[in-house]
């Protein structure tokens, strides 16, 4: 009778310490999806430590999820300049960026070329590519760009002139972060950590006078 | 001193469970896992293809030596020494990694699509794992094992198993939540 009880109790305890376990695997799971949903999104602040503003790329000759060969770097054949935007599947954000990024693609195709960058399983990232439209543009998996740019949040974009020399980068979560990418060409700032220090210093400079 | 049969089959069962998914999942994805010991080399004395790959390979054979002494008769001392030394070789990298301020390396130590950047939870999880594992060096009693003892080495192994996941989830979150806050 003894024996039968402990047997009951002992099988009755791991039945409610496995499903303790994935109660709290769930859980945890959970505050994963809820940290990634209500994160905070920060603005387009340059963070990588990796190649700085107004140095020149290193060429990577890569190959696209469609075998097309692209190289990332020197100087572009039409005189475009490229903008790689490094994304991925498991983050919300560049979902909702996409359609914006697919949109400036085509709208600035004439001096600009979008390239899509991320590294991970081939098969998750081919499912990513093709279910969200992306074949008009190149797609590459590489880790070494990623290291090289040292890239750490994601949707992070780099923008490098037609030389291959980097002009802007930034951690893009909306359009318009992509967008002062451009503006930061165009204005010769690098990031906006550079462009509010040169206007602190301008108002300093408009007070001192 | 001795150690439970039963408790040293719970964990042999848990590290041939951790190291052999972990094995199949590097091997499976070599070419990435060599970049990812590229990563943790890089800019040091090592930052060679050929010592990259050597040291991928090195890892993998360290791994399958780990596996094979978790189910193969072998001494106490020799199992707890392989399979502690293992998880202090990473905690090791990762921590000198950290150290130089590598932070945004993937620890490689993932399965599935889950990236996971190094810190110091990562190399405290580590050692801990290692202290765990310098337990086998106890020798197990004579207790001969009864039926209701393959039923707790079973659960206890899965319950290691979803206690890791959900560690190493909680590990990935709050090194995210640093990186973004």
């Amino acid at each position: 009778m003894m024996d039968t009880t402990l047997i009951v109790v002992l099988v009755l305890q791991w039945i409610f310490l496995i499903g303790l376990g994935v109660v709290v695997l769930a859980l945890v799971r959970q505050v994963g999806v809820l940290h990634t949903r209500f994160g905070p999104a920060p603005g387009a602040l340059m963070i990588s430590r990796g190649i700085k503003i107004g140095e020149r790329s290193p060429e990577f000759k890569l190959r696209s999820l469609d075998a097309q060969d692209v190289v990332i770097g020197g100087a572009d054949p039409a005189g475009r300049s490229t903008l790689v935007m490094f994304v991925a599947p498991e983050c919300p954000v560049c979902a909702k960026l996409l359609p914006a990024l697919r949109s400036i693609g085509s709208s600035e195709s004439s001096w600009l070329r979008l390239v899509f960058a991320s590294d991970g399983e081939i098969d998750v990232q081919k499912k990513f590519w093709m279910a969200k439209g992306l074949s008009e543009h190149p797609y590459v998996l590489s880790q070494e760009l990623g290291t090289t740019y040292q890239i750490g949040r994601l949707p992070y974009g780099v923008l490098l002139d037609e030389q291959g020399v980097m002009v802007a980068q930034g951690l893009c979560n909306t359009r318009e972060h992509i967008e002062s990418l451009f503006e930061a060409k165009r204005l010769g700032v690098s990031s906006i950590q550079d462009y509010m220090e040169r206007e602190h210093r301008r108002a300093d400079s408009e007070k001192a006078i | 001193m001795q150690i439970d049969p039963a408790i040293a089959y719970v964990l042999r069962g848990a590290f041939f469970a951790l190291f052999a998914a972990s094995l199949l999942h590097k091997g499976s994805q070599f070419e990435t896992f060599r970049l990812t010991v590229r990563a943790y080399v890089r800019g040091s004395v090592l930052d060679y293809p050929w010592v990259t790959l050597a040291l991928a390979v090195g890892v993998l054979l360290g791994e399958a030596a780990v596996v094979l002494v978790c189910v193969a008769p072998v001494a106490p001392l020799v199992r707890a020494s392989v399979v502690a030394a293992q998880l202090l070789l990473y905690a090791a990298a990762m921590g000198i990694n950290v150290w130089r301020g590598n932070t945004q390396l993937d620890c490689g130590c993932h399965w599935g699509s889950l990236r996971q950047t190094v810190g110091y939870p990562l190399v405290w999880r580590n050692l801990f794992l290692a202290i765990l594992a310098s337990v086998l060096v106890l020798p197990a009693s004579a207790r001969g094992l009864q039926a209701l003892d393959f039923l707790s080495v079973g659960a206890g192994i899965l319950l290691c198993g979803l206690l890791y996941a959900a560690g190493s989830r909680v590990f990935t979150q709050s090194l995210a939540t640093r990186e973004t806050a």
